[in-house]
């Protein structure tokens, strides 16, 4: 799986995953995930609108990207679900726990203003 | 009104009898009207009912899942399932052979995993055959979804998507996965 990273403002890593996140991209994906969380100063959004399918090992990262972030207080948004992405955040029940948004730009406005 | 080679399956069942044109049926002796029948009809090939069946087997490595998404997409749309169901009939069957992968051969990429697709009028059947380890019923269940943590929510997602899931493990090594999923419409081949 491909991924591109992207800083729109200072702070704030805009990640964007092609493809499959699955069993088998999963595994460093995850990776690249950590270092981005731990990276970012203002905050993280992870942009899925070209995630063309998605298994319970992708929700698992996500889910493992949203605690790294939690622990260092900064704020993870996914942008941009796709139908696969959609179904499966539906039947894992987490519409509510993640916060989620239409637009890269709609999350940029939900992060706290820079120092 | 009743064609040449067609039969009544709400009647016939496994009998297969083919129905005269007219708005009746020849079935032991007595006649029923077509209005009577509760299933409806349902075209048959010859004598038989048609099914096709579809084997494919793959290696035991997270890679060759994809192959698994390419197959399902079109197939899926020809058999009158929704954009919806199709997609959860792919995710479902991913998340088997995922779990075969990680449980039935603990990781092992040398193994293999046959699948069989079983087509007919009424449903979809899907036969994932693994020859590791069988798993723990007693103790296979989808975990709490109230619970939010990595892992463990492919058995719940294979239940939430198809119609039914079951294990049999009476093999002499390894399990066979059924999982299956009625046709929403009623079709007049597989």
């Amino acid at each position: 799986m491909h991924v591109t990273i992207e800083t729109p403002q200072a702070g704030v890593t805009v990640m964007r995953p092609q493809g499959t996140l699955d069993m088998n991209s999963v595994p460093a994906f995850r990776h690249t995930l950590e270092a981005e969380v731990q990276r970012a100063g203002r905050g993280v959004i992870v942009a899925l609108s070209e995630v063309t399918f998605m298994d319970s090992a992708g929700i698992a990262v996500l889910i493992e990207g949203f605690k790294w972030s939690r622990s260092r207080s900064l704020p993870y948004i996914l942008s941009q679900l796709t139908p696969a992405v959609q179904m499966v955040i539906e039947l894992a029940r987490l519409e509510q726990f993640f916060t989620i948004v239409a637009s890269v730009e709609e999350g940029l406005a939900r992060l706290p203003s820079p120092a | 009104m009743p064609k040449d080679g067609w039969i009544c399956r709400a009647i016939a069942g496994s009998d297969n009898l083919q129905v005269t044109s007219g708005p009746a049926c020849a079935y032991n002796g007595g006649h029923r009207r077509l209005s009577e029948h509760a299933c409806g009809i349902q075209r048959v090939g010859g004598m038989e009912s048609r099914e096709d069946r579809l084997t494919l087997s793959i290696p035991s490595h997270p890679r060759y899942l994809s192959v698994l998404q390419g197959l399902w997409d079109p197939l899926l749309a020809d058999l009158g399932f929704t954009s919806a169901e199709a997609r959860g009939i792919t995710l479902a069957v991913h998340e088997a052979c995922a779990n075969v992968i990680e449980h039935g051969y603990q990781g092992d990429t040398a193994q293999r995993i046959d699948l069989t697709v079983l087509i007919t009028p009424e449903e979809l059947v899907v036969d994932i055959r693994d020859y590791g380890t069988k798993p723990d019923l007693t103790t296979m269940q989808p975990r709490s979804l109230q619970d939010v943590r990595p892992g463990g929510l492919g058995t719940h997602f294979m239940r939430a998507l198809m119609d039914s899931v079951s294990y049999d493990i009476s093999p002499e090594t390894g399990t066979v996965l059924r999982m299956t999923k009625r046709r929403s419409k009623l079709c007049t081949s597989p």
